[in-house]
Formats: C-alpha cells, structure tokens, sequence
C-alpha cells in the first residue's frame, strides 16, 4: 500500500461511542429533516414520513444509533430527505444490507424502508428468510399497490384485475398478501397501519422499534399520481382500528384470519410473539466492527493442520 | 490439544531400519525389546534383538524412490477415500517430506469413483505428477481407470478376491486379503482403508508409529477402543506386507511437525481468521463450500460471525450492509454464485462498501462440471457489474497466497474503501500442500476513520474518503448506490457526478501493484506466462525441463487488476507462450488490451483436468522447436 494511508490497528473502529437516551439535544422535526421532498402532493409518503419523525423524537433514542436502509422506489428517496444514518441499497435488497449491518452492529436500529414492488416483488426470498430468521430489525412496507417511480406498473399486490402499463386488460395474478405472508414466515411482530393516519402509525413504529425480533409494519398507503382504485377513500372505507381492550395479539390463528379479511382492513398490531432474535441466539449483543483478530485462536487452529 | 498425545518412537527412531541404525551406536535396551513387540510384534530379547530385526527386515528392495514418489487411493465414492488420503499425506509430512495433494470426484455423493492422490518429495512439492508408484486401488475399477498411471515397478495394493485382472509384467501386484484379515483380526469392516494405509506405509518404508499418532489423532473423540482397533488393522495391514512382499529400502526417519498441511480454502479461511475478518457470509457451492465449513467449524475459536444466507444475492448484500458499518466482512462462492453477486457487487463499488469476494472457478458456464477445475472466470471476474468503477481482482498462486493475498484484499478494501475480488480454482482450493505454518501476525491497515460530520464521500486529494460509521454521535452517515454528493445524497447534477467518477476511479492509483516473480535465466529463449494456480505444475514442468538441460524464463500473474505497470518490460524481447485454464485464452486476450502484446505459442485446457507437469514440459519443448 501508499505511503500516504495511516496505518491504524484495528481498534480505531471500536471508540465510537453509542449514547442511548439522547434527548439532552432537545431535536426538533426539523433537526431531522434533510433535503426538500421531492414526492407527488398528496403521495402516501408524508404520512409515513412524518410519523417516522415523530417516533424518532418521542423514543429519544439518539438519531446517530438508527440505520434506515431504503430499497428503489418512491419511499427510497426518503435518503435524502431525513436526516439519520442512511443506506440505500439495490431494488429489491434493502432486507439483506440490514441484516448484515445488524450482524456486524447489533447496537444499531436497524429499520428497513421498502414498497410492495421493493419488497414482495423482487426482494420476496430476503423478506420471508429474514421473518423466518426472526432477525431484529423493523421492515416498513409502503404498500401502495403500484409501481410508482416507473410509472405505473402492477405491483404483486395490486388486486386481481388491475388495470396498468403492464397489465392494461387487468392483472391476471392473484395479490400477495404481506401480512399473511409475515405471519406464516415466522415474523413475530406483524402490524398494519394507513398513511392517512399519522397518530396510529408512530404508535405502531414506536412499538415495532422495540419489539425484539422481526417487526413489520405494512402501511397502506395511496399513490395518488397511477393508482385511481385504492385512493383515499378507497381506504377511508375499509381501514378500521383493532380494539386494544378485545383483541388477543398472541391469537396466531386470530391474526390470519384477520390478515386475510376480504371485505375490511384491520391496522394496529396484528400479532406479536416473544422468541428470541437471530442475534440472542447467536449471541450478538454488541458491535463486532471494532474487534481485532484472535491470534491466540488462530495458532490453535494453525496446530491442528500439522 | 495433540501435544499432548503420547508419541510412538522411541528416541527419535520409528521404523525397524531405525532402530537397527540406532543400535550401531547404542547398546540393545529393555526399552528397545518392549518397543519392537509393541509396534512390530517381534518377541525377542536384548541378546536376540539385532538379529531378529535383521531378520524381519527384507533383504531384497523396491526399485522405488522413498523420497520423490506418489500414491494414489481410488474406490467407490463414500468409501472413506477423503479422509484415508489425508491421513497418508500427514503421514508423510511427519516423516519429513514435502507433499501434494490432488482429489477427483464426481458431483454425488455414492457410488462414483473418488480418488486421492499424494505427490511426495524431500523438498517442496508445487503440484501433482503423471506417474503413480503406489496404487491402494479398494475395487477393480480402481485398476482400471488408473492402470496406464502407473509408473514402471509401481505398487498396486489390491484384493484378489474382488479383482478379475490378472497380474502383469513390470508392475508388482501385491495381494491384501482384507476380509481374511478382518476376520482373523476380529476388525470392523469400515477399517479396511487403515489396512491400507498400514501397508502403504510398509512398501513406502515410513514409520509406522508416525501412523499410528495420526490414527490416534483422527479417532481421539471415539475412545481409545476404536483407536487400538484402527491401530491394530494399520498394523494388519503393515506386517502384511513386511511378511510377504518386497519393499523400499528403510531410510532413518525423522519426525517432523513442523509444517501444516492445508488446502487453498483452508489458506484463504486462515487468512481471513489472521486478517481479522468479523462477518463471512456464504451460500454453498462447490468448490468454495469448505471455507464456509471450516470457519462455522471453528467458529468458537476465532468468534467470527458465520451466516449461511438464502442465496448468493443476499450474501452480498449482508456483506455490504456489515461493511457499511466498518464491519471486516468477506463472502465465497463459486462462478454461479458470483453471476448471483455481481449486482452487489457494483453495488458495494458505488456505496465504496469495503469487502471481499472470494469466486472459486469451476467447469462452467451454467452448472458446467461442478467438481472439476477450470479458469473460465477471469472475464467475468474483470467486468462483472454495470457500469465503470475501480476493479480490484486477484488470482491466487498457492496456498501462502491463498493466505497472504487475503490478507492484502482485505486491506486493500479497507484503505481504499472498494470491494475485491479474490479468484481460486476447484485445482487450488480443494487440494492440500504443505508449507510453514502461516504466521499469527499480519499487517492489518483499516485506513483512516474520522468522526466528524463530513459526509460519507467526503472529498480528498487521493479520493479516498475519511470513513465515518453510523452509530458515531452527531453524525449522518449517508450510503447511496444512486449517484450521490460528498453528504451521499442523490445527485444528478453534471458537475458532481464527474467529480464523483474520478474520485472513485482516481482511488486505484493508491495501489502499489508489485511486479510479477521472473524465474529462469534472463538469457533463455522463450518467456512463458500464466496466472493463478497453473504456477504449481509450471514450476514442477521447470524442474522436468531442467533436468532435460532445457531453461526458461517463466512469470505467473496474481495481481491481475490493476494491471502490472511494468509487466511488457519484464517478458522482455523474447518468444512468448502463455497457458491458460480456457477455452477463449482470456488472459491471452487481456494482456493484449493493457501491454498491446501478442504471444507466439498458446496452450489451453479447458477439460476440467488440471494442468500436469510432464503435458506442460512437453507442450513448452514443442514451442522451443
């Protein structure tokens, strides 16, 4: 190598410093905002967005401790407009990315922003591996059942008979549906919100954020510029909010049924369970980023091959 | 933990011919009578001693070189053939030689024919010969398929009862009656291979003792009952041929645990292990499956993070994300795989996601010959992904490369904050060598970190960005595989992403490239040239060449991107060749693009086989004409 690269040993990496709690800052909205919003007026999007923000403050967990790692689409040119660690990876494999950087850093929260092309078209393995895995981290489906960013295709949950740039006789496939899918994947914490309720959504984010394990928050959400079906008020007449006092989010078999509803959509938590992580299990608790080579382990292991 | 395991010779002897040389200078002890009945079953006295080991002893030999010869096992596959073979090569280098290994099997895993062969030499061996000196053929097919291998006045160690060939002239067909000696043994069927192997070691004149500690070694979880059986049958085995047959002559042995045995994928996990690599992801597929194996294996040990992801697109990606946040991390493969990873691959070049990509090559395209060996990958391995950006590929040579160069891919990475590739071949990563063992302690360079709020891409003369990691207070670390400005964020506009290009391109500049080693004299005619693995069988061919009174200048590539600046200087104004693993001569054609070089001869091979020594002499004596 140059001569001009310090040669730093490994431990350089290991003094960053993590502070949970930080809410000494007093940070604002607008602390957390970045560049200018560059989504459709009426996009879905802003709620999310805005809900997001809020739970961030309201956790008071330092920003510099999230990880949002953004797939392609819409919702991932959220990279540029909040202001929190960020990674925006490929289409279809933000799962991946975020699962490796818990692995490395399980310090960090690590959230997945993705739409239902992202995540359930082209990511779908990633999405069922990493519920099966119950690997911790927090996936928010922007499920506006469309191809926004390339303009208006069908999307894996479009519903039967869709009519789009790729499907102008209607689509022939039938939906995927991501809650039913989570829930038989193994997910542990599996919620729906709408983007046209703001309140409910940083509940259910705040509440995904520290369940252990996999959560997944699927958010619908319209796409007011190519999708003319499930608009607003399309939504406005089937979303309705679980009764908290009623119903039992341990009830597996409740949850499907519930994921599976043909008339009305339920939002709040769906189903929750307690099992231990991927990362308990393998026994990742801290940051492995820092950690030097075991060179006593290594001469063990280089004794054996004599 | 084998140290302490109680050793078999007795002062530093550990063959009969030892003891025989011992007794010229010593007088005959109780300790020497207590040995000889132990590990030979001689019963005899102090008085007695000499003469009844002389008359154990053959009086007529083997025309066979115990220090320069090879042995080869063949069966059916899911016979025990892997592990018998690497007990015989360990036997070996404890007896002080050098060895090479080299397996063929089939892509199943029973009833194919699986082979194991060991190239064993008092100095250092780089790559497996034509010949065979001693065959332990396990069934007739074993004889068949190897037959015309056989060297003149080789061994073939076989049973009879099994076997419809006739013995022939010139080869000395020595009969193992297995089952009869299992049965008046009172052994388990499955011990036949250590039967073997104790007669192997017999015509070969190695120390049966040296054999018996591997023995112990390799059953030690089981229980000292299934060692002393397994110990018994190597000692069936030996005294067998000892009582029956001729054999080499007797040389005093030495006992040596001084080097390790390993395979190119055993040196690229230990590498990673030394490198200080924290996350190794993987999808399996032969021929890069064992590193994966081995480092879950050990993982206690050395406390790395091992996941075995869903397929190869997520393991890149898991690798990105892990080294997105300064996490060390690393992902094998095989070319499939590879075509699988390129995506992320690009992905880890624009995001400037320190990482490193092991593709172990193999018979290709598609599923191609999945456990045979080929160097069909270096195209891919250059251009794989859209787009331009720095290209970082090595091409191991060995088993200290193995290592060494993934220590430097891992450090490369790091300063320059750009993924690299690391190719092996089938050839390389599943045969072992012996060598010294590999030091504990390398040069580890992560580059330099800052913990301001500078951006992730921040701007600096070499291009090489200060490195901030989420998780750093008051800090946004933005990643962004859109084009982005030094903060990460997306950006189209014209002027950043030129300035964004060159900064990552400019990076590569910080690489020193090290010229490639010339062998041979600087006078010799012809300059040959290959890269990766084909420098084993090279420097195996210059030594057949040698001998012949025939000298070459010969170079071999490893650091095949960047490119050697220097590399047109050093094949000087001579005649060319160059060998290659490929159908297309890949390599052939990218010299071509960085020097403007032609070459005058060209051999390619793209059989699966790998390259022999005795078929390059040939082909480079033909060029020479």
């Amino acid at each position: 190598m140059s001569d001009d690269h310090t040669v730093q040993v490994s431990g350089d990496a290991s003094t960053h410093t993590y502070d949970e709690g930080c809410a000494e800052r007093k940070l604002t909205l607008k602390d957390l905002d970045a560049e200018k919003i560059t989504w459709c007026p009426g996009c879905g999007n802003f709620g999310i967005f805005i809900a997001i923000k809020k739970a961030i403050l309201n956790l008071g967990i330092d920003p510099s401790q999230f990880y949002f790692v953004y797939g392609i689409g819409c919702h991932g040119h959220m990279v540029n407009f909040l202001d929190v660690n960020g990674f925006e990876g490929l289409h279809g494999r933000a799962v991946p990315v975020a699962v490796g950087a818990k692995l490395a850093n399980s310090r960090l929260k690590t959230i997945v922003i993705t739409g239902d092309g992202d995540c359930l078209g082209e990511g779908l393995n990633h999405f069922v591996t990493a519920a099966r895995g119950n690997q911790d981290i927090t996936v928010v489906i922007h499920d506006n059942q469309v191809y926004g960013l390339t303009t208006g295709q069908t999307s894996p949950t479009s519903d039967k008979g869709f009519k789009s740039k790729s499907t102008p006789q209607g689509v022939i496939e039938r939906p995927v549906n991501p809650l039913a899918l989570a829930l038989t994947s193994g997910a542990t914490f599996v919620s729906a919100g709408f983007a046209g309720d703001i309140r409910q959504l940083q509940t259910l984010f705040e509440q995904a954020l520290t369940h252990t394990g996999f959560s997944l928050l699927n958010v619908y959400q319209p796409c007011h510029t190519y999708n003319k079906v499930n608009t607003y008020d399309w939504f406005r007449d089937r979303v309705y909010k679980l009764d908290e006092s009623t119903h039992d989010s341990s009830d597996f078999h409740n949850a499907v049924k519930l994921a599976y509803d043909p008339e009305k959509l339920a939002t709040g938590v769906l189903f929750q369970a307690e099992h231990p992580s991927y990362e308990q299990d393998a026994k990742l608790t801290e940051s492995i980023v820092g950690k030097g080579p075991n060179k006593e382990a290594l001469g063990r292991l280089l004794e054996n091959f004599k | 933990m084998h140290a302490t395991l109680p050793e078999h010779g007795l002062r530093g002897v550990y063959t009969l011919q030892g003891l025989l040389d011992l007794l010229d200078s010593e007088q005959p002890s109780q300790d020497m009578v207590d040995w000889v009945a132990k590990h030979f079953e001689i019963v005899t006295t102090t008085e007695n001693l000499k003469s009844d080991i002389e008359k154990a002893l053959p009086t007529e030999y083997l025309d066979i070189d115990p220090d320069d010869f090879q042995w080869k096992v063949a069966g059916e596959a899911g016979f025990g053939i892997m592990s018998t073979g690497l007990i015989f090569a360990k036997t070996c280098t404890r007896s002080g030689l050098h060895m090479f290994d080299y397996i063929e099997y089939p892509s199943l895993i029973r009833g194919g024919h699986n082979t194991y062969q060991v190239t064993a030499r008092k100095d250092r061996v780089y790559a497996q010969r034509t010949h065979v000196h001693v065959l332990l053929a396990l069934n007739e097919a074993a004889i068949i398929k190897h037959k015309e291998e056989l060297a003149p006045g080789a061994v073939v160690l076989y049973d009879e009862e099994n076997v419809s060939i006739e013995p022939y002239e010139g080869i000395n067909f020595y009969n193992i009656p297995f089952s009869k000696i299992i049965e008046a043994e009172g052994l388990s069927k499955v011990m036949k291979n250590n039967i073997g192997l104790g007669a192997s070691i017999a015509v070969l004149g190695m120390g049966i003792s040296t054999l018996y500690g591997l023995i112990e070694e390799m059953f030690h979880r089981k229980g000292p009952e299934v060692i002393q059986m397994n110990q018994k049958a190597a000692r069936a085995g030996y005294n067998h041929i000892m009582q029956n047959y001729r054999v080499v002559k007797h040389k005093p042995q030495v006992h040596s645990k001084d080097n390790i045995v390993v395979t190119g994928n055993d040196a690229i996990s230990l590498g990673a292990i030394a490198a200080g690599c924290q996350i190794y992801v993987a999808y399996p597929m032969t021929p890069a499956s064992a590193i994966l194996h081995y480092l879950a294996a050990t993982q206690k040990e050395h406390g790395m993070v091992i996941k075995h992801a869903e397929d190869e697109i997520s393991v890149v990606n898991m690798v990105v994300g892990a080294g997105s946040v300064g996490a060390r991390a690393m992902c094998g493969t095989s070319g499939g795989g590879f075509c699988l990873m390129t995506e992320g691959y690009g992905l880890a070049a624009m995001t400037e996601t320190p990482c490193v990509l092991v593709n172990a090559m193999r018979g290709a395209p598609a599923t191609g010959l999945p456990t045979w060996t080929e160097q069909a990958d270096l195209r891919m391995a250059l251009h794989a992904s859209h787009g331009d950006f720095p290209r970082v590929v090595f091409a191991v040579s060995d088993v200290d490369d193995c290592f060494d160069l993934t220590v430097e891919a891992f450090n490369v990475a790091e300063t320059l904050q750009t993924p690299v590739i690391i190719l092996t071949d089938k050839y390389l990563a599943e045969s072992k060598s012996s060598t010294a063992p590999f030091p504990t302690e390398v040069p580890i360079d992560r580059g330099e970190f800052s913990k301001e709020n500078i951006g992730r891409y921040n701007l600096t003369p070499t291009g090489v960005s200060k490195r901030v990691l989420p998780g750093t207070k008051g800090v946004t670390v933005r990643s962004n595989s859109d084009e982005h400005d030094e903060m990460g964020h997306s950006s189209e506009d014209i002027d950043n992403r030129k300035i964004m290009m060159k900064k990552r391109m400019d990076k590569l500049k910080q690489m020193d490239v090290p010229a490639p080693y010339v062998y041979g004299p600087d006078d010799a005619p012809l300059t040959v040239v290959t890269w990766g693995s084909t420098k084993g069988p090279m420097l195996e061919a210059i030594r057949l060449l040698k001998k012949e009174g025939v000298e070459i200048r010969y170079t071999n590539l490893t650091h095949i991107a960047p490119f050697p600046k220097d590399f047109k200087a050093i094949i000087k104004d001579r005649k060319t060749m160059i060998i290659e693993g490929n159908q297309s001569g890949q390599m052939e054609g990218y010299i071509k693009e960085m020097t403007g070089m032609s070459f005058d001869h060209t051999y390619r091979k793209y059989d699966g086989r790998p390259f022999y020594p005795e078929e390059l002499a040939a082909k480079i004596k033909e060029a020479l004409r």
